[in-house]
């Protein structure tokens, strides 16, 4: 066991934690975050995709005890309320969401994107959605809305 | 669930060798760890505990020297990708470093990582090769140095011994004429593990010409054909004694993501289309 500091979505938490504990697991079964999705458990698909210090990164493939001091965002934490983001807002207005277990991940690895690229080319968007799979939609919606959240946000002029 | 282990994160290389001393059973050092959890997840390793380096400041580095270039072995690839002094000098990494895996895996995947996992069709391995790297590496008994060339023994195996710490690699600096250029093989357009992967390079003014070859071998093959270029003959008759020598120097296999035939083709069709896209980038 070893006890660690975890901010997530501006909330720090400290916990104990067991050496082997999967960070995807302690967002979902102990601090009750459970946006992030478990889907094929080995970095390949995308559905835990959450940010830590400012990346996207896959928390399936993380141990707990290595995000000690991070700072964690998940998509719990891009909506105020009833007040949602313009990222999610955007993923809506597309009808880039059909079954929804991959959005979350969408939409964290695009706040990721346009939080360093405010202007990102299609190929931008592909690059920073690849590891992203979405077995419904279809991804040109998906695109579509990436583009349409940095207009929002007021980049892509 | 991952087995029951123990978790370790140093500060300096000497802790790495006193947890190694002062513990028993298997051990398994990372950085990113998107190799080892995936094989944790899989129950194929089972180590007793675990060594995390992202602690070590001197592996963070990614830096020029005197010597070449210096990628720490905390440095990811998305760095590697995002360095300016990565694409000025040593372009190829880049366009290498953006064929592994995807964007979040690539925050978190190292590039000598991906070396250490030693798998033929590691996408690092070609680019690395063509720019002349060495695998610096540290133990208690000291230093040594590995060709590049040197490090891979096999499918998954290498020449680290038994307690051997990969502290980084000292890429080499060419010539400002020289570029390089990476091509991926894969199935689908998203992320997947390479079918083939070839880099070549080309300096007219140290006169060489190589190509490092990926997923055609039970390890990366690297081929210094500088000899051939610039020896005697037109370029369509050195073009031509370049792929043979391509064909000579792969053994590939067929499985999930390529055939064999496919894959001695494919060799071909890289070697030409990277020779001649680095031949009409030159001033000639």
């Amino acid at each position: 066991m070893k006890t660690i500091n975890l901010t997530v979505n501006g909330r720090n938490f400290e916990l104990d934690v067991k050496d082997n504990e999967i960070l995807l697991d302690t967002l979902r079964k102990r601090l009750n975050f459970t946006g992030a999705k478990e889907g094929c458990g080995e970095g390949e698909c995308g559905a835990c995709t959450v940010i830590m210090d400012g990346r996207a990164v896959t928390s399936c493939i993380i141990l707990t005890v290595e995000a000690d001091g991070s700072e964690i965002e998940t998509i719990e934490g891009q909506s105020i309320g009833e007040e949602i983001s313009d990222i999610q807002e955007a993923f809506i207005e597309e009808n880039a969401i059909q079954c929804g277990f991959c959005t979350p991940g969408m939409v964290m690895s695009t706040k990721a994107l346009l939080d360093r690229n405010p202007n990102p080319s299609d190929e931008d968007i592909d690059i920073a959605l690849a590891g992203n799979i979405c077995r419904c939609t279809g991804y040109y919606s998906i695109r579509d809305a990436v583009k349409r959240a940095a207009d929002k946000r007021g980049g892509n002029k | 669930m991952f087995n029951e282990m123990e978790y370790f994160k140093p500060k300096t290389i000497e802790e790495i060798f006193d947890i190694l001393d002062s513990n028993e059973g298997e051990s398994a050092l990372f950085a990113g760890g998107t190799d080892l959890f995936v094989e944790m997840r899989h129950k194929t390793r089972k180590p007793d505990y675990v060594i995390d380096v992202k602690g070590i400041k001197e592996f963070s580095k990614l830096e020029e020297r005197e010597e070449g270039l210096f990628i720490g072995g905390n440095v990811t690839c998305n760095q590697i990708i995002e360095s300016e002094l990565v694409n000025k000098d040593y372009k190829v990494l880049a366009d290498a470093a953006i064929e592994v895996a995807a964007h979040q895996v690539r925050n978190r995947a190292t590039v000598v990582g991906n070396l250490c996992t030693t798998s033929p069709g590691a996408d690092m391995f070609p680019g690395l090769l063509v720019l002349k790297t060495t695998v610096l590496v540290e133990s208690k008994n000291g230093s040594r140095e590995i060709p590049l060339d040197e490090f891979a023994t096999g499918v998954k195996r290498n020449a680290l011994k038994e307690n051997e710490v990969v502290k980084g690699l000292i890429v080499q600096k060419h010539a400002s004429d020289g570029r390089g250029a990476y091509l991926k093989k894969r199935r689908t357009k998203g992320a997947d593990l390479s079918a083939i992967g070839v880099a070549g390079y080309l300096s007219e003014e140290e006169e060489y010409l190589a190509f490092g070859l990926g997923a055609v071998a039970p390890t990366p093959v690297y081929l210094d054909v500088s000899n051939i270029f610039f020896g005697e003959g037109s370029y369509e008759e050195k073009e031509e004694k370049i792929l043979k020598k391509v064909v000579d120097n792969i053994n590939p296999i067929d499985d999930v993501r390529s055939t064999k035939k496919y894959r001695i083709k494919m060799s071909q069709v890289y070697a030409r289309r990277i020779l001649s896209k680095l031949w009409e980038a030159g001033d000639k």
